[in-house]
């Protein structure tokens, strides 16, 4: 990965527009969708990952330095998207958190939940092709493990297998993000809360 | 115990955990979920973690479709790659756009917001003022010309000269035009076979349809006489020449420094001969008073005229040539023809019998 990376910000720097195109290719979707988790909404998340891959391009000789391009782009469209909310005094809309939850919807949360976020898009990008695959048809295409299963022409078990890969690779990758690590990252009481939450969902299960 | 162990590593417990997360479960496979979950905190730590990537994720669910392939188009069109064009080409580019739209501007207002006689089919109001017999007329036209008409002598011009590329008048017989400068919009006077063509200056034109020659005196400036179906070379005209076209023989013939007072004097209401033969006497008395006027015989062919005549009668005029010269006249009433008009009066000059 890394050596395709800096080929790639290499070939950036020559403005060779495939290096470009195939960047946009790779990244553009799941931006956009990392974008719309801050900003809720799709046509100014599109506008906004534009302006990224703008300025990228505007940029592209002094580049040099990047090791890892996803990283540096997600860390732009964070950084575009917040500016974007401050200036359209827009609220995250933290959707995910329930109404009467006892947790303040404070500035550090917020940003560690986009910082999650943005390496959960990373996170993603990482996986194996296959896995990535059948995870973003999955999560993201909202197909069925069955249509999975005839879109990629693999057994239903094999999509399972590579859901459940996705999901290990995943948790080593965001670990300081998750409930189960002792260290991290989102607030204690809103981690409690969710805790709370899945163990209920869990409880009802056994 | 056994059993279930088997089912674990049958049904290998990751999938049945992504299961969860999609549909719902199988007794037997709940069963082994919750055996696995309750067997250490450590499974219980690592379902929750899934739980949580799987919730998170859906929150990078869009609602509509992106297509990536139109974005990047879009992205190509509204900034960036088309930024690989050296900057020197891009500010060409930007000056040959404002040109661009400046002549876009000017063609759309010539074309369309103007109209113009070769443009358009549509008619154009022309407007024609007759100057009666006997008398001289002003006429002043839109663009601030100022033209005399002489006695019995037409003039057709458009109502405006609004979105012309020429001022375009026709004369029938005499006119003094005192054309207004407009070096923009040529002033065209068509009369009698000949296009005129000035700027802006003043000359006369006696184009009498009966006369030999048409007349043109040039007081001021310089114009251009033609024919009328060629607008391009023709004669240069200057100050104080007089030129005598013979449309018969399809002839200009220029005169310099000639006193130019007795081509404009009618102007002022005067009928100025000197040293002038019979012929032009006839020509202007005819055309001035609409008259016929005949010779009666050949001797007066060699008479010359010299005279000041301002705002007289036909009588006053003729008596007058007659007592200064060897001639007699006499003037026939207008008759009534057939068709219920009336012929001009006629009169008929002879050599007085001493």
């Amino acid at each position: 990965m890394e050596n395709i990376d800096s080929f790639l910000v290499n070939e950036l720097a020559n403005s060779n527009l495939r290096a470009y195109e195939n960047i946009f290719n790779a990244h553009y979707l799941n931006l956009c969708r990392f974008a719309n988790s801050i900003v809720h909404d799709e046509d100014s998340a599109q506008s906004l990952v534009q302006q990224v891959f703008v300025n990228f391009w505007e940029n592209r000789k002094s580049l040099g330095h990047i090791e890892h391009i996803l990283p540096y782009l997600t860390t732009s469209v964070r950084n575009i998207c917040l500016n974007f909310i401050k200036r359209e005094k827009r609220n995250v809309d933290l959707t995910f958190v329930p109404m009467d939850a006892q947790v303040e919807n404070t500035t550090e949360n917020q940003i560690n939940i986009a910082e999650f976020e943005e390496k959960y898009i990373i996170a993603i990008s990482l996986l194996p092709s296959k896995c990535k695959l059948a995870f973003e048809y999955s999560r993201f295409e909202n197909l069925t493990n069955k249509e999975i299963a005839q879109k990629m022409n693999i057994t239903l078990k094999g999509v399972e297998a590579l859901i459940s890969r996705s999901l290990k690779n995943l948790r080593i990758a965001l670990e300081e993000y998750l409930p189960g690590s002792k260290n991290n990252k989102i607030s204690n009481s809103f981690l409690f809360l969710l805790i709370k939450m899945v163990r209920q969902k869990v409880y009802s299960l056994l | 115990m056994k059993s279930i162990e088997m089912n674990i590593e049958d049904n290998n417990i990751y999938e049945i955990i992504v299961r969860s997360f999609s549909e719902q479960l199988k007794a037997d496979e709940t069963e082994v979920l919750s055996k696995w979950l309750k067997s250490s905190s450590s499974n219980a730590n690592e379902y929750l973690d899934f739980q949580e990537l799987w919730n998170t994720s859906s929150r990078f669910q869009l609602s509509s479709k992106i297509d990536v392939k139109a974005a990047y188009n879009k992205l190509k069109r509204v900034s960036g790659s088309e930024r690989k064009k050296s900057a020197i080409l891009l500010q060409i580019s930007r000056i040959a756009a404002v040109f661009l739209l400046a002549v876009l501007f000017s063609v759309i207002y010539n074309k369309f917001l103007t109209e113009k006689p070769g443009y358009t089919n549509e008619p154009r109001t022309m407007q024609q003022i007759k100057a009666v017999y006997g008398t001289q007329s002003r006429v002043q036209l839109s663009d601030s010309t100022i033209v005399y008409l002489n006695s019995g002598s037409t003039l057709r011009f458009p109502e405006s000269f609004k979105g012309m590329k020429t001022r375009n008048v026709e004369l029938i017989g005499e006119g003094f035009f005192s054309v207004k400068k407009d070096a923009s919009r040529p002033f065209i006077v068509s009369a009698n076979n000949i296009k005129i063509k000035v700027l802006g200056t003043s000359f006369n034109i006696d184009a009498y349809p009966g006369n030999s020659f048409c007349t043109i005196a040039l007081v001021e400036g310089v114009i251009q006489l033609n024919h009328n179906n060629t607008m391009d070379g023709g004669i240069k005209m200057e100050k104080s020449q007089v030129c005598f076209y013979n449309a018969s023989e399809n002839t200009f013939n220029i005169k310099h420094n000639v006193d130019l007072n007795k081509y404009i004097a009618w102007i002022e209401g005067k009928i100025l001969f000197s040293n002038d033969n019979i012929n032009a006497v006839i020509e202007k008395l005819e055309s001035w008073y609409n008259v016929d006027i005949e010779m009666g015989d050949k001797n007066i062919e060699k008479f010359r005229f010299t005279g000041t005549f301002i705002n007289e009668p036909l009588e006053q005029v003729l008596n007058i040539l007659s007592l200064t010269s060897n001639m007699q006249y006499k003037i026939y009433s207008a008759q009534r023809t057939d068709n219920n008009t009336y012929t001009k009066r006629k009169i008929i000059l002879k050599t007085k019998h001493l």
